[in-house]
């Protein structure tokens, strides 16, 4: 399903972001290249280590610097041009401003010694030139956007005082009350109840048709891509492995470790009581500072052969795909250079 | 029957003031009975705050119920001596959720693993040491790591040593307190098939917890679902799935998301968050998020246990109506 011709917002190009750490580099975002639409959802899935975070990190220029440093790329956003070349003092303007990001423990993001109406306002008043009442008065209706009851009230909270459900609730106030482009929100239901966990994505869908914010999703959570994202990037040890539409992801999923960990999962719709055997990907993620050479899935794939132990193959279109933007980094779907 | 819950407790008292009195009790588990037959797996499902790693904890006897009967193969446990409570840890062990705190760090797997038969004085110490490395390889790691520590492996593979570790003395029943929750994705499908090849190996029997109702569904006969400390529905995995009566059951089926994004789920988007277990509401304690919520619903007492069809009960005034039954 075609969307409509939207401008681009946010376009990375190659970007490397590492970590020099005394057992050696690790290589965290290794060459990640995507693109993000004015108002879309973007998907980004992956396990534990496979670089999802440190790329919505890099994009904040939150990376801390040492350890980590982004060594190569480019981040192009709308009008500000690279991202990677600005001043933490140009950052500071787009943060929370025009690209804002909410995170997985709302408890550990609010500061827990300022009352949550200070923590909006706060966020207002530095990219926004209003009152001190005109931003409380501001606070108030992000609240009761979010569907906090009892908004005028609840402002007077410390983070300590509410639910994590509410907590993530005020995450998203905060992160939405200066009107940004772009939000960023790593693995922002994760620590909730699945029932709390649907009112916070029924309400990210709700706040997204209304402000027309674009967001980057990042979580492990298949589940929750299929509901929420309109694109999706596959990430694995620290590379994008495949790249398509939310539909196309599912039904023609082309990559090895995408269709390993669909199949791996137990499907309530499907297999409830069969206690049918799963399917697995045998082994573990390697240790980013000691990843194999060439493919970086090679150790884990049923599909290996000689060119994956040499050669990382490139993410481009599948040949034998018509959908031109449904990319895979595997040498099943292009041709290996001739030994 | 394998274990028998009947109509269990357990209330914390909360503390305060000056001279520490007690102001008020949480009340974590609030009546609850179940059985368990032997070989089968029951899942206990709910979201944080229920009571079910509590009912867990009692059903192995590290917490005292404050009310209530335990039997198992039809003894009373809670009249055990020391002597009798130690033979019952054979037959009864557990499987914990966080691989990282749940292993001693400064034991070798082996010593993990062997401690129970050590406490047990299960042969002489050449036989523990097979046994030992037999069990790692029953779990999938290689004999050979006996030696080594929990830091040197990965979440998966510690799993795997406290999941040796349970198996170790041949017990009867294992309760898994959300063993895959801390896992990857695809580490996951590793540790349950795990677990179900092991059941059919050692006929084992378990009370399998998790919040994940995927993945409790795909390993359990039978599901029983707690809410705030109570059970709302207790039927079959597929009849749960295809047919829930209770509607905070319906509400955690809409709410688990499947990775299909053509899969239209009916939306039951619960408002409201869940009340805390000191104060529960009166009469049905889900009264105050329920979607169908009548005036009965909030008077004491609340409703009773049925059985509307074969095998699938509930607690719900208003089940029989909605579903025509």
């Amino acid at each position: 399903m075609k969307s409509p011709s939207r401008g681009t917002l946010l376009e990375i190009r190659n970007l490397k972001t590492y970590f020099y750490t005394e057992q050696g580099i690790a290589h965290a975002v290794d060459n990640v290249s995507l693109k993000i639409q004015e108002g879309e959802t973007l998907g980004i899935v992956g396990e534990s280590g496979c670089g999802k975070s440190v790329t919505a990190l890099s994009i904040m220029r939150l990376i801390a610097e040492p350890p980590g440093k982004i060594v190569e790329g480019e981040i192009i956003f709308g009008e500000r041009g690279d991202l990677t070349k600005l001043t933490q003092s140009e950052m500071r303007k787009i943060r929370g401003n025009k690209i804002s990001m909410i995170f997985q423990e709302p408890m550990t993001s609010l500061n827990p010694v300022f009352r949550i109406g200070f923590q909006i306002s706060e966020s207002i008043r530095t990219h926004q030139q209003v009152s001190k009442k005109e931003a409380v008065n501001r606070s108030i209706e992000m609240l009761k956007m979010v569907g906090i009851p009892s908004p005028e009230k609840r402002i007077k909270d410390y983070p300590h005082q509410l639910s994590g459900g509410m907590r993530q609730r005020v995450m998203i106030a905060m992160a939405l009350c200066c009107n940004p482009k772009l939000m960023l929100a790593d693995e922002p239901t994760t620590a909730l109840d699945v029932t709390i966990q649907a009112q916070i994505l029924n309400l990210m869908n709700k706040l997204k048709e209304r402000v027309g914010t674009a967001i980057m999703l990042i979580t492990h959570n298949l589940g929750v891509i299929a509901e929420m994202a309109q694109t999706v990037c596959v990430m694995y040890a620290g590379v994008i492995v495949e790249t398509a539409d939310v539909q196309t992801l599912f039904k023609k999923a082309s990559h090895p470790y995408t269709i390993g960990l669909l199949t791996s999962i137990p499907r309530v719709d499907r297999t409830a009581g069969t206690k049918e055997r799963l399917n697995t990907i045998k082994g573990i993620v390697p240790s980013l500072l000691n990843l194999p050479v060439g493919c970086k899935f090679s150790n884990r794939c049923p599909h290996v052969h000689e060119p994956c132990k040499i050669w990382e193959p490139p993410l481009a279109p599948i040949a034998t795909h018509s959908d031109r933007a449904h990319l895979s980094r595997c040498w099943l779907h292009h041709q290996p250079p001739k030994q | 029957m394998l274990l028998e819950l009947k109509d269990i407790k357990k209330f914390f008292p909360i503390k305060g003031g000056v001279i520490k009195r007690t102001l008020n009790f949480l009340k974590a588990v609030d009546g609850v009975s179940l059985s368990i037959k032997q070989g089968e797996t029951l899942g206990m499902v709910g979201e944080s705050g229920c009571g079910k790693t509590t009912l867990g904890r009692i059903a192995a006897r590290l917490e005292e119920p404050s009310q209530g009967e335990i039997l198992f193969e039809g003894e009373n446990i809670l009249d055990y001596d020391r002597k009798r409570l130690r033979a019952l840890r054979r037959e009864i062990q557990l499987i914990f959720q966080d691989p990282y705190s749940s292993l001693n760090p400064r034991q070798t797997a082996g010593d993990i693993i062997g401690e129970s038969l050590c406490i047990h004085k299960i042969g002489n110490s050449t036989e523990r040491k097979e046994r030992v490395m037999k069990l790692l390889e029953i779990v999938g790691l290689r004999s050979e790591q006996y030696s080594r520590y929990p830091h040197e492996f990965s979440g998966g593979q510690r799993q795997r040593i406290g999941i040796a570790r349970a198996i170790a003395l041949n017990p009867k029943l294992i309760i898994c307190d959300e063993p895959v929750s801390a896992l990857d994705v695809s580490i996951q499908s590793q540790i349950i098939n795990l677990l179900e090849d092991l059941q059919e190996e050692f006929q084992l029997t378990y009370l399998f917890i998790a919040h994940d109702l995927s993945v409790v569904e795909h390993v359990s006969d039978r599901v029983a679902v707690m809410y705030l400390g109570r059970l709302v529905e207790l039927a079959g995995s597929m009849d749960l799935y295809k047919m829930p009566y209770h509607p905070y059951t319906e509400a955690l089926l809409s709410a688990s998301p499947i990775p299909d994004p053509t899969i239209v789920k009916k939306e039951i988007i619960l408002t409201g968050d869940v009340p805390s277990p000191i104060n529960p509401p009166l009469g049905c304690h889900f009264n105050t998020r329920c979607p169908f919520v009548v005036e009965k619903c909030c008077r004491e007492p609340g409703p009773p246990w049925e059985e509307p069809t074969p095998n699938h009960w509930v607690c719900c005034w208003r089940a029989r109506e909605r579903h025509h039954l």
